[in-house]
């Protein structure tokens, strides 16, 4: 997926003087936040085979209610059998469930602007970047790179629990 | 007036500038997404504040519209790249990437480490993280290394001893490296039991078979369901074939 988002963004570079940069632009944004959604969802599911079916939008919430007891639940375990670096990984598993959240609320809505809000165009800034709602493509190519780390981050402190 | 206006009015009176534009929620005419570039004050705190922004967004919504606002932060952004650059120059066998997130004061940096990143190197890491985000007045910040090699924890290693129990540790090592833990030798697997039987988590018979003390079995706790203990013991000895 991020192939194709990555793709896209090339093309509407290439076509930045005619009138599809612009939807090639949008579209690129599109692909990148649904590359996220695919990771996040991957780890997510692997937590509880339930959330599999976990609609988007629900994904900050469950991330900062229900993900974040369970870890906080695994913290209490590897604490009583004095287990600290589980202790260590469960608290950064936490922050990194915080971070996913506050990235899918950014990067959905800027999905948002991209496939709903065609009053605000893509900028072509010139310098092989362009930029949508001030948010930059580089940002958005990001996206998938910061929710590979921070899931990986949560799944690998997750089989050290034992389920 | 249009909604918008309403909520550029509103944002407008408490000193709020928006970053781009207002964006409409298609299926739902109250609710809007705003864009605010956030900054940080000499105290590292953010401008404008989660309470700040949490109570315009309650006067807009007695107003009968519904905002969400989107922070974004360019300040902390071009900070991140910098960092980024200085540790993959100063670092390149060492880390493939790293990020930078600061929620309230708490600045933390993550790695994504290429190769195994030992004691003495993290020390010199984190001297050059630290002397570079002072330049920008961020004096605390912690480091995460996202990916340490796969050991099994102590707590993987206990809930295997009880499915297993009582079990010797060639079975142990069995049954670890079948859900993908590296075990390095029997030698790391001795010591860690021996860990493990020494904090009073697991009892050695003495036919060199390993059982969970109580104290382990108290600690380890247990769940309901699919992925409880008793099913997965059962399990277990059903393919031990007893």
């Amino acid at each position: 997926m991020e192939v194709v988002a990555h793709h896209l963004q090339l093309e509407a570079l290439r076509r930045a003087m005619q009138q599809e940069g612009d939807q090639f632009g949008r579209s690129s944004y599109n692909r990148y936040y649904y590359a996220t959604f695919l990771r996040v969802r991957t780890m997510i599911s692997a937590l509880d085979a339930k959330w599999s079916q976990l609609p988007h939008a629900d994904y900050p919430m469950t991330l900062r209610g229900a993900v974040k007891k369970k870890l906080q639940e695994g913290r209490k375990r590897a604490l009583k059998v004095g287990d600290h670096e589980i202790v260590a990984a469960c608290a950064r598993a936490i922050s990194a469930a915080s971070e996913i959240a506050n990235l899918m609320e950014s990067a959905s809505a800027t999905r948002v602007v991209a496939d709903y809000n065609p009053q605000i165009p893509i900028t072509f800034l010139g310098n092989g970047r362009f930029s949508l709602n001030n948010i930059n493509i580089t940002e958005a190519h990001d996206w998938p790179v910061r929710a590979d780390t921070w899931s990986s981050v949560i799944e690998k402190t997750w089989v050290q629990l034992g389920g | 007036m249009d909604k918008q206006s309403i909520i550029e009015l509103v944002l407008k009176e408490h000193g709020i500038s928006t970053s781009g534009r207002l964006a409409e929620d298609i299926f739902d005419d109250k609710h809007f997404y705003v864009f605010i570039d956030v900054f940080r004050n000499s105290d590292n705190l953010q401008v404008p504040s989660n309470k700040k922004l949490n109570e315009i967004k309650g006067h807009i919504a007695d107003l009968g519209i519904n905002v969400e606002f989107i922070l974004t932060d360019s300040t902390k952004r071009s900070i991140e790249d910098g960092l980024r650059a200085s540790m993959l120059h100063s670092f390149p066998e060492n880390i493939r990437n790293s990020f930078l997130t600061i929620s309230g004061t708490a600045a933390r940096v993550w790695l994504v480490p290429k190769a195994a990143i030992n004691d003495d190197l993290l020390k010199e890491i984190n001297q050059k993280i630290g002397i570079y985000l002072a330049v920008f007045d961020i004096n605390h910040f912690s480091t995460e290394l996202t990916s340490a090699a796969n050991l099994p924890s102590r707590i993987m290693c206990l809930s295997v001893i009880r499915n297993n129990s009582p079990t010797s540790m060639e079975t142990i090592i069995d049954a670890l490296r079948r859900r993908h833990f590296t075990v390095p030798s029997e030698d790391w697997m001795s010591r860690m039991l021996d860990v493990l039987r020494r904090s009073g988590m697991i009892i050695r018979s003495k036919g060199g078979m390993y059982s969970l003390s109580l104290a382990g079995l108290k600690a380890l706790g247990t769940s309901k369901g699919r992925r409880s203990p008793d099913i997965i013991r059962i399990l277990a000895l059903a393919r031990s074939g007893e």
